[in-house]
């Protein structure tokens, strides 16, 4: 099983765009594929399966009070099943700040499950819900707009994963890639996409996503770009991402028992 | 202080009828009040004793969606999420030749009305309604549909058929 999650503390730069049209992607090749909705405006869960915060969802699992493998819902998506969020994860921060082992939840209730890829969509924060997480992934993918204020706080959001990872003791733990999302062809889009070339090299992913209104138009239908339009160029760049992190993260892989046992 | 206390007679069981009802629409506040009524019952006993929590979700997202009429009314934010609560029925929990027989066309309309392209598309691929991949993946909504209750329309129809030539060879 192959765990990554998609972070980024900075909002609107396609963290959940990426997570159901990669998930999507990825379930296209014949993977079963697990997507893990841990943002609280359940964004992902709708795009996938229409429907609005169903319960119970991840919160309860975080809480304790059911297994994840009973909470898993089937998507509109081949080969790909979620696992739903709904707004009490907002406030679920103050909930498990006293509880041992808060930031382990979520690594702990993946023992149980069997998937060939788990992918993780995060809230726009670096709180205790990425933070589980980061604990229960073992590659993550930030995904980078290209606007101006993009660049600004990323040597931060490395920095701060990176103290998340020494913190938490978590030895493989990996950034599996940037993804720069919403290129076009303006000179403002190559400028930056430069500057990200020359600061990430070889862990700037191939693969970028173009800016297209059709990925607003497929969440509408609750349905991924590679299944609206796969030969649209949104389309076609998800269908690329799915094989270069599929051929990245198995190059790279751990065995996803062996870290939990290294932890617990 | 006798009118106050056939008023407070009078509305209890109003008030209980009321909490009882919102209990029943959420299991797990159900599960959390009656561990608080009974301390040493683990919260796991206190949710399968309040309700079926261990019931498909899909199911308890389906009891739990407003009317026809609110989810066709949704409004969309920048993702599309609606902001009206509640849910559609996931595309798994529809059976369209079940809808189609028992309730006949216009309710399979009204069912499919609630869904977005996405679970039209995995009800089509549920039940095998476009084997020669006839459809387009640009098809509107209104198309997809349009071909569902085509589909089982057709199906149903040709059901009885096979019936009557095995009833008249036997």
């Amino acid at each position: 099983m192959i765990v990554l999650c998609v972070a980024n503390n900075k909002g609107g730069v396609g963290k959940t765009t990426t997570v159901v049209n990669l998930a999507a992607a990825i379930g296209k090749t014949g993977r079963k594929t697990l997507v893990i909705d841990a943002d609280g405006q359940g964004n992902a869960t709708y795009s996938l399966t229409g429907l609005v915060h169903p319960t119970p969802s991840l919160y309860d699992v975080l809480m304790e009070k059911i297994s994840l493998e009973k909470i898993i819902l089937p998507s509109n998506e081949e080969f790909v099943s979620i696992v739903p969020g709904d707004p009490r994860l907002q406030n679920i921060d103050i909930e498990l700040a006293a509880k041992p082992a808060r930031e382990w939840k979520l690594s702990r209730a993946l023992r149980l499950i069997d998937f060939e890829y788990v992918i993780i969509d995060t809230p726009p924060s670096l709180g205790l819900l990425t933070q589980n997480a980061l604990a229960a992934s073992q590659h993550v993918i930030i995904p980078v707009s290209l606007s101006e204020f993009s660049l600004i706080g990323m040597d931060k959001l490395l920095a701060t994963i990176d103290e998340i990872g020494d913190e938490l003791n978590i030895e493989d733990l990996e950034l599996l890639g940037v993804l720069v999302t919403f290129y076009d062809e303006t000179r403002l889009s190559r400028e930056t996409y430069g500057i990200l070339e020359k600061k990430f090299e070889e862990r700037l992913l191939t693969t970028h996503i173009p800016k297209s209104i059709k990925l607003e138009e497929s969440h509408r239908r609750n349905e991924s770009i590679v299944s609206f339009l796969p030969n649209s160029p949104a389309g076609l760049a998800y269908t690329d991402l799915a094989q270069e992190v599929i051929k990245k993260s198995k190059a790279s892989q751990t065995p996803y028992s062996r870290k939990q046992q290294r932890r617990s | 202080m006798s009118d106050t206390q056939d008023e407070f007679s009078e509305k209890l069981p109003k008030l209980l009828r009321a909490v009882a009802d919102e209990l029943a629409g959420d299991p797990l506040l159900a599960a959390r009040i009656a561990q608080r009524l009974q301390p040493e019952l683990p919260l796991s006993l206190a949710i399968g004793s309040v309700a079926a929590i261990d019931q498909p979700v899909a199911n308890m997202a389906t009891e739990s969606a407003p009317p026809a009429g609110l989810r066709q009314n949704r409004r969309s934010s920048r993702y599309g999420a609606p902001t009206v609560p509640g849910a559609a029925a996931p595309a798994d929990a529809i059976d369209p030749f079940k809808i189609l027989l028992e309730h006949g066309a216009e309710a399979l309309q009204n069912e499919l009305a609630s869904l977005r392209a996405g679970a039209l598309r995995a009800l089509i691929r549920k039940f095998e309604m476009d084997p020669t991949a006839k459809l387009s993946a640009r098809a509107t909504e209104t198309r997809l549909r349009e071909w569902i209750v085509a589909a089982a329309q057709a199906k149903t129809a040709a059901k009885p058929a096979k019936t009557r030539k095995k009833t008249t060879s036997g």
